[in-house]
């Protein structure tokens, strides 16, 4: 019964309904979570030993990063469940992600490049990380370009889902390419399998902004969802009865 | 004077803030773009559809 009512939110009207309701939350969450964040992050951290004030990039830098990771994996998810199951819902929900995706990416690899220069001394490297993150915003780009550039929408659909399912691999590759090369970026400071390497008051600021662009992604990606599927759903009685057509 | 330390002493608060600003700035356009995208989307929908349109539906 529950696997039933979940598949009903497949149905492009009903999941237009639905993340119009959850719009929002996903928004007052963002705000109360990004102003806790910042609080934490700014008025209560203390600066650190070693690096000063500069440390406090990170609490914008490191949620970035997570972002643009866990969002190309979103998006090749949905990109494949709708080339398996023919689902349209799954295939405008994978293209409304990529945007968002590749703007944290974007905002990751400016933020790093601002926390690069005063520690390390220098904007940008080719290391393995910084590299691996780049290809990860080409793959953004070259997702949406793509989907963009055919003019058939299911055959779209299909070349860029495949971009998306191959691409997948460079998720790992980012994330262990501070263990599998000697980079000048260093090693992760939060692991799902080992204590934290910093203060409780850094990590909690760290985990609420994360929390906040998670919400912002949603809301945002929920947006542009709706707007995808009134665009691509244009002739259907529900999309005319939604935009008051006449005829 | 070592750069690095030069850097560091003309003040962080120039990298925090470019960090920050580029932040807000960048979900600010997003945000602005979608739903520039979400009130073309809901004009063109409540057009009325041509022939060819009405014959697909």
């Amino acid at each position: 019964m529950n696997t039933l009512r979940f598949f009903t939110f497949a149905a492009p009207s009903r999941f237009y309904a639905l993340a119009g309701k959850l719009v929002p939350w996903c928004w007052a969450a963002a705000a109360l979570l990004a102003a806790a964040g910042l609080y934490l992050g700014f008025a209560v951290a203390p600066t650190d030993a070693t690096q000063g004030e500069v440390y406090r990039i990170i609490f914008l830098h490191v949620p970035a990063a997570w972002m643009s990771m866990v969002l190309y994996l979103a998006m090749a998810f949905w990109a494949a469940i709708g080339w398996a199951f023919n689902a349209r819902t799954a295939t405008v929900l994978a293209q409304s992600i990529a945007p968002t995706g590749a703007m944290f990416t974007v905002l990751a690899l400016w933020t790093g490049a601002l926390w690069g220069k005063p520690t390390w001394g220098t904007y940008w490297v080719w290391d393995a990380r910084l590299t691996s993150e780049f290809i990860l915003l080409l793959l953004y780009l070259g997702y949406m370009a793509l989907v963009a550039a055919i003019d058939d929408p299911r055959r779209a659909d299909r070349a860029g889902a495949l971009l998306a399912i191959v691409g997948a691999v460079n998720v790992p590759i980012i994330y262990f390419s501070v263990k599998w090369w000697n980079t000048l970026h260093q090693g992760a400071s939060v692991s799902l399998t080992a204590s934290p390497k910093m203060a409780a008051t850094m990590l909690n600021a760290m985990l609420l902004m994360s929390l906040a662009c998670w919400a912002y992604a949603f809301a945002v990606v929920f947006m542009r969802t709706r707007a995808a599927l009134l665009e691509r759903e244009r002739d259907t009685a529900w999309v005319g009865s939604i935009a008051g057509r006449s005829t | 004077v070592n750069d690095t330390y030069h850097v560091i002493a003309i003040g962080p608060w120039f990298y925090i803030l470019a960090s920050y600003a580029a932040g807000v700035v960048l979900m600010l356009l997003e945000v602005w773009r979608v739903r520039a995208r979400q009130r073309q989307a809901m004009a063109q929908a409540a057009e009325p559809l041509d022939d060819e349109q009405r014959w697909d539906t």
